[in-house]
């Protein structure tokens, strides 16, 4: 910090230094801000909840109903003015989950299971409604 | 030395600093998030675990696994489709020996993937499919007689998802 100070009135000392702690912290407020939306952007957050989602599903038997906590990717879904109704899609045929939280595009992952699915949103929860299968 | 000419040194100096811990923390943090989810091991012992729970039942080995025409995704409600499609991610094996005589059988279509995992124990390459084998001894009721049957189970997968991009 010997650099800012000259030989001249305190209180030409004192704006450069201020200016530099100022600028200082800008960049580093930037830097902070660059690493916390990237650690909560979309594409992070529909990988993970297709494959939770899969994995939930290939781990149930038929007939089971599961209600998942999904508080944090609504916050996501609502960053990007994405309607929730329009996030979650299943794929009958292909066993396909996809998460989908920008217009931009989603993510999609298979559950193995042949039970079938249903998909519904209650508030803060989507409730995984495991299909019947095959006669017990 | 010149102060003035220290002085645009150092500034120099310091914004060098500055850019190269701004390009080490977003090139970090592009790398950490770039990374992908494996869940293909876990999603193998899952898998494996399906289709034991359903072939077994309070330790026993269910009769219907020996009837003609037993198809052990159907009775598992697996989807066979993902299994017998061309170029399947997933590989599904099931058999079962009396005394070391294999008497029940079951392999999917997709036999290159189980020998890529197999060969990935011994020989190091790049992305290997991921599996889960499992070994279990179940009981068995033939003719008033009791006895032991290894079931060994199989799940490889080399399921990776997909990035939907929309135009």
């Amino acid at each position: 910090m010997k650099i800012f100070f000259s030989k001249k009135g305190s209180s030409d000392i004192l704006a450069p230094v201020v200016i530099f702690i100022i600028l200082n912290l800008l960049f580093f407020a930037l830097l902070g801000y660059f690493v916390f939306r990237q650690s909560s952007s979309a594409s992070l957050y529909e990988e993970m909840y297709a494959k939770k989602i899969a994995l939930l599903v290939d781990n149930s038997r038929c007939n089971t109903e599961i209600v998942f906590d999904i508080l944090k990717l609504k916050e996501v879904a609502e960053k990007n003015n994405r309607d929730m109704l329009s996030v979650f899609d299943f794929d009958e045929s292909n066993g396909e989950i996809s998460v989908k939280l920008s217009s931009r595009g989603g993510y999609s992952y298979r559950s193995f299971s042949s039970c079938g699915l249903e998909l519904e949103l209650v508030e803060n929860n989507l409730v995984l409604k495991i299909g019947e299968g095959k006669d017990e | 030395m010149n102060k003035v000419g220290g002085e645009k040194i150092l500034s120099i100096w310091w914004f060098f600093v500055l850019a190269l811990v701004s390009a080490g923390v977003v090139g970090g943090v592009f790398l950490f998030y770039s990374f992908d989810l494996d869940v293909r091991e876990v999603e193998s012992g899952i898998m494996v675990n399906r289709v034991y729970d359903c072939i077994g039942s309070n330790g026993f080995l269910r009769e219907d696994v020996f009837l003609d025409g037993f198809d052990i995704y159907e009775y598992c409600d697996i989807n066979k489709e993902l299994f017998y499609k061309n170029g399947s991610e997933v590989y599904l094996e099931v058999e079962v020996f009396d005394l070391g005589e294999l008497v029940f059988s079951n392999y999917s279509r997709n036999n290159d993937l189980k020998k890529s995992y197999d060969i990935s124990s011994e020989v190091e390459f790049k992305d290997p499919p991921k599996g889960f084998l499992g070994s279990e001894v179940f009981l068995y009721r033939e003719d008033g007689e009791i006895k032991n049957m290894d079931v060994k189970v199989v799940f490889v997968s080399d399921q990776k998802g997909e990035s939907l991009h929309f135009t």
